[in-house]
């Protein structure tokens, strides 16, 4: 599927978000809060913490409304990332830093989920893509959550799990890539 | 170890959002000079962008909805006393905006895909396929007199309509068309707005259960109503 074809997905919530009306933040809510307290919680461990984290990205969505561009990714990709973004922070006690504007350049819309079917294929998504972990080396898959779930830098990971930092870039890697060849043979992206 | 190699062991974490500040530089620097580079970073970028959906959902309090909605009225009060001449707000009318519009190709990918994925998972899963003549369900969009306009196809399993419209004409000018589905009590649901393409089509996705609905297409003011103003131009029951 071309990746391009889905970038009406969510056109529901980033059209009235541009104009600021509030319907688009509460739109957005009711479809992925579920998702990003998920996330946070996850991250946090901590549910206090994982409203705050959901509360204050879900402002700055709505006080940055142009810093979405539909033409580079999908909504729910980029509300995601701010929301672990700022819970990986908040878990380290970092200085509060800058939500990231924008996706990397070349990141569209991958999955399913982003299209238009929207919440109702999420679940059949979810399984896809966990069955896709799963399949993953337990080593790989490891160092993949400590690095995305926990925030733990490339010589973290190598200490903690008393590898070397070489094997750890490439655990990260292959595991990543296995995943990508995942998605790929089942249809969720095309390249 | 050169410095292509160096970002090849890098990119991962790059994605991951666990680079050091220098490794970042590092790799953004390396990026606009080699393409190999950027096809990785793209498909990991993608792998790594699912990541959040391995995740399980988690029904927030629902104090946390009351709270971002008081704080998003807050700060949109306080910015209309500052900001006088902000945009008109006629789309905030599509609150109930529930359909999306598709270019043609992707539609068909969309039915491919959903039914591939349907039977592969249900494979997976150890079930039993559903026979497609089962799982979809398309009834024809008419106008007046009969005139075929289009069609809707429920994909019962994704719990998805795709409408495809054609032979639209062109709305007056402060007018759109606008998509309702009708529940057998005849109480209708707005979902969306849309204007037809230049060839007088147009492709619409509405993720819900219609089984049992009627669609129908009304021509309404710029920006939609909350309920049909006009006779419907065009309908079908599923």
């Amino acid at each position: 599927m071309g990746s391009s074809d889905w970038s009406a997905a969510d056109s529901d919530i980033y059209l009235p978000l541009r104009v600021q009306d509030p319907v688009a933040v509460e739109l957005a809510y009711d479809r992925y809060g579920g998702l990003a307290y998920g996330l946070a919680q996850r991250i946090l461990a901590d549910p206090e913490q994982a409203e705050d984290v959901v509360q204050e990205v879900f402002l700055r969505v709505w006080n940055n409304p142009a810093s979405f561009d539909p033409t580079r990714g999908s909504f729910r990709t980029w509300l995601l990332t701010l929301i672990r973004n700022r819970s990986i922070d908040v878990l380290r006690g970092r200085q509060r830093r800058a939500l990231p504007v924008e996706l990397p350049a070349d990141l569209k819309d991958v999955s399913a989920g982003s299209d238009p079917w929207q919440t109702l294929a999420l679940n059949l998504e979810q399984q896809a893509i966990r069955k896709g972990l799963e399949e993953l080396p337990e080593e790989q898959r490891e160092a993949i959550e400590m690095a995305y779930l926990g925030g733990y830098t490339h010589t973290e990971i190598a200490e903690r799990l008393g590898t070397p930092l070489g094997t750890v870039k490439g655990r990260l890697r292959l595991g990543l890539e296995k995943l990508h060849t995942f998605m790929r043979e089942s249809g969720l992206v095309s390249r | 170890m050169s410095t292509h190699h160096q970002v090849e062991d890098l990119l991962a974490g790059y994605v991951l959002g666990v680079a050091s500040a220098e490794e970042a530089a590092t790799i953004r620097a390396h990026l606009p000079e080699c393409g190999e580079c950027r096809d990785d970073l793209a498909r990991l970028s993608e792998a790594a962008a699912v990541l959040a959906l391995t995740v399980d959902e988690v029904v927030p309090p629902a104090r946390l909805r009351q709270r971002i909605k008081a704080a998003v009225r807050r700060e949109d009060m306080t910015a209309d006393t500052i900001e006088l001449a902000r945009p008109a707000r006629r789309i905030g009318l599509m609150s109930g905006f529930r359909s999306t519009w598709v270019p043609a190709a992707a539609a068909a990918a969309i039915i491919a895909g959903l039914l591939a994925w349907n039977v592969r998972l249900q494979t997976e899963l150890g079930a039993r396929p559903s026979p497609v003549a089962n799982a979809v369900v398309t009834a024809p969009m008419k106008g007046a007199q009969g005139a075929s306009l289009g069609t809707v196809t429920f994909l019962r399993q994704q719990r998805v309509a795709l409408v495809g419209l054609r032979n639209l004409a062109r709305p007056q000018a402060g007018r759109t068309y606008q998509l309702w589905v009708i529940d057998r009590k005849g109480k209708p649901q707005p979902a969306g707005v849309f204007m037809p393409d230049a060839d007088g089509t147009k492709l619409l996705i509405v993720p819900q259960d219609v089984s049992g609905d009627t669609l129908a297409v009304t021509e309404e003011p710029l920006g939609g109503s909350l309920a049909p103003t006009t006779t419907p131009l065009a309908r079908g029951s599923m």
